[in-house]
């Protein structure tokens, strides 16, 4: 068999692509035939279907029954959502979704999920490095993160701390004081301790001896005269002065010695023993803890 | 009301109008193509049955696709694509399988499970054609010139003789008979080269032309001489 084409065939050819052949002459006296009736109302009843359904618009039901499957085959595939209203059925129009909402969806999800995972790891302090190049950087800024935080962290302690110390720290002692009792001249000051130890003891003898005394001033009236009653009137002003100079002192027994007497005579004794410094030490003590006592009065505006 | 409108430009038009919403251009468009795409069915199929499922196919196919539609082409060479892989198809389905026995154009079709046409012509009716069996009657005398046949017979004849085409061949000869194609269109619709689809034609029109008694065209026998 020839696959070749004799000149014959080529002019034939030509002439049927110019539709000037008798084949397509004899073609064009074939009966045209042509879809049914019935073809052509499904097809257009589904090309109706599809636009109404384009225009968002709800699918009438006044399809004739023959015509029902075509067009939906053509129509949403979803039926429209009904509504029971008292028993009735009614069809709401059909609601067709944008096509973007998937991919806006789904870049939405992946932010959040980017976000979150951002956020934990900038929450994390103890995280560690990641291997991958994003996985470092997390690691990097997360660390810089935490070290800030503590280190904001420990300068808010320390300004607490600081802000409890002066608050809550105990006063400071009044032996530092700049107004505390001074012993200018502690050589005076002895001598007034002393001085007054003896009034105090002589005065104390008094009192304790009221009926020797009545008895001294009644035997120096009747047994001498003259010359003793110089000596009884000494003794009677020297009286009545260490009675007018006694403190009001509270009515104690006298053979209890007051911690006041008993204080003043420590520090004759460190005086007297030659411990000078310790002596002024206690005498500060002294005119600090009995600052209203006559003698401290002395002492302090003793020059 | 639609204008008047006439041509490929305008079938573009009214399909994109339609994808918007517009039925009537919907139905003009429908009215303007319904008859040569039925018919390129029905003389593909001989069944009209097959013929109707497959032209609703295709039109419902356009209907779904109309908001994906873009005016690249022509719309007839978009809406004979469309066909032609619903032929296919159907061809696959029904047991048919088409295979290339050379790369001349010409091509056997093998029946695998039934005859060829559901419901052959009474001049083929004994199933047993192929186109071994044409070659072997083309290598025949030609009955000679039969003048005095009339159209409505040499119609007949034409059509019978259609039946006996290869698919392929059948269907070049079709698209441009009905669809008004010309040599790229048809290797478009048919996924070939414009080569292949002048072979088949040559080969068509020589077969036809033996069927239908003809020596030579009238125009071909004027250009020879």
């Amino acid at each position: 068999m020839s696959t070749g084409h004799s000149p014959q065939d080529d002019a034939e050819l030509e002439a049927f692509l110019a539709r000037e052949s008798a084949v397509s002459t004899d073609y064009d006296n074939l009966e045209l035939v042509e879809p049914t009736a019935t073809l052509d109302a499904a097809i257009l009843e589904a090309a109706k279907a599809a636009a109404i359904s384009v225009a968002r618009v709800a699918p009438t039901s006044s399809a004739p029954a023959t015509l029902t499957p075509l067009a939906a085959k053509v129509a949403p595939a979803r039926p429209p959502p009904r509504v029971e209203n008292d028993g009735d059925t009614v069809a709401l129009p059909a609601v067709r979704r944008p096509r973007w909402m998937v991919p806006a969806a789904l870049a939405a999800s992946v932010l959040v999920a980017v976000g979150v995972g951002v956020a934990v790891l900038d929450l994390s302090p103890t995280v560690k490095q990641a291997k991958s190049g994003l996985g470092d950087m997390f690691a990097k800024r997360a660390r810089e993160r935490s070290e800030a935080n503590k280190a904001a962290a420990e300068a808010a302690a320390t300004a607490q701390e600081v802000e409890v110390m002066v608050m809550e720290g105990p006063p400071p002692p009044r032996f530092f004081e700049a107004d505390r009792p001074q012993v200018a001249d502690l050589d005076a000051s002895i001598a007034l301790i002393r001085r007054e130890l003896i009034v105090a003891e002589q005065t104390e003898l008094l009192v304790d001896t009221p009926l020797s005394i009545s008895a001294l001033s009644g035997s120096a009236a009747g047994a001498a005269a003259g010359s003793a009653a110089v000596s009884d009137t000494r003794q009677k002003a020297l009286v009545d002065a260490a009675t007018a100079e006694m403190p009001a002192a509270p009515a104690t027994p006298a053979s209890v010695i007051q911690p006041r007497d008993r204080r003043l005579a420590k520090i004759l004794e460190l005086y007297d023993a030659g411990n000078a410094d310790l002596a002024r030490d206690a005498l500060e003590i002294y005119l600090r803890d009995f600052a209203d006592d006559p003698i401290s009065q002395r002492i302090i505006g003793n020059p | 009301m639609l204008p008047v409108m006439v041509g490929p430009a305008d079938d573009a038009l009214l399909m994109t109008r339609y994808a918007t919403g517009d039925v009537a251009s919907f139905e003009a468009l429908y009215a303007r193509h319904k008859g040569p795409l039925y018919r390129y069915f029905a003389r593909q199929c001989g069944n009209a049955d097959t013929a109707d499922e497959l032209f609703q196919d295709v039109w419902l196919r356009i209907i779904k696709a109309r908001e994906r539609y873009e005016p690249k082409a022509r719309f007839t060479t978009y809406m004979y694509q469309i066909a032609h892989n619903c032929l296919v198809d159907h061809f696959r389905k029904s047991g048919r399988a088409l295979t290339s026995a050379s790369d001349t154009g010409q091509y056997r079709v093998e029946e695998i499970r039934k005859p060829i046409a559901e419901e052959p012509d009474p001049a083929f009716a004994s199933g047993r054609w192929s186109l071994v069996e044409w070659e072997s009657d083309a290598a025949d005398p030609a009955p000679g010139p039969e003048a005095a046949l009339s159209g409505a017979q040499r119609a007949e004849r034409l059509r019978s003789a259609l039946d006996t085409l290869p698919m392929e061949q059948r269907e070049a000869f079709l698209l441009h008979e009905e669809a008004e194609m010309g040599l790229a269109e048809i290797a478009t619709v048919t996924g070939t080269n414009a080569d292949t689809v002048k072979s088949r034609l040559r080969y068509a029109l020589k077969k036809l032309r033996t069927e239908l008694g003809d020596i030579a065209p009238a125009a071909a026998r004027g250009a020879l001489l």
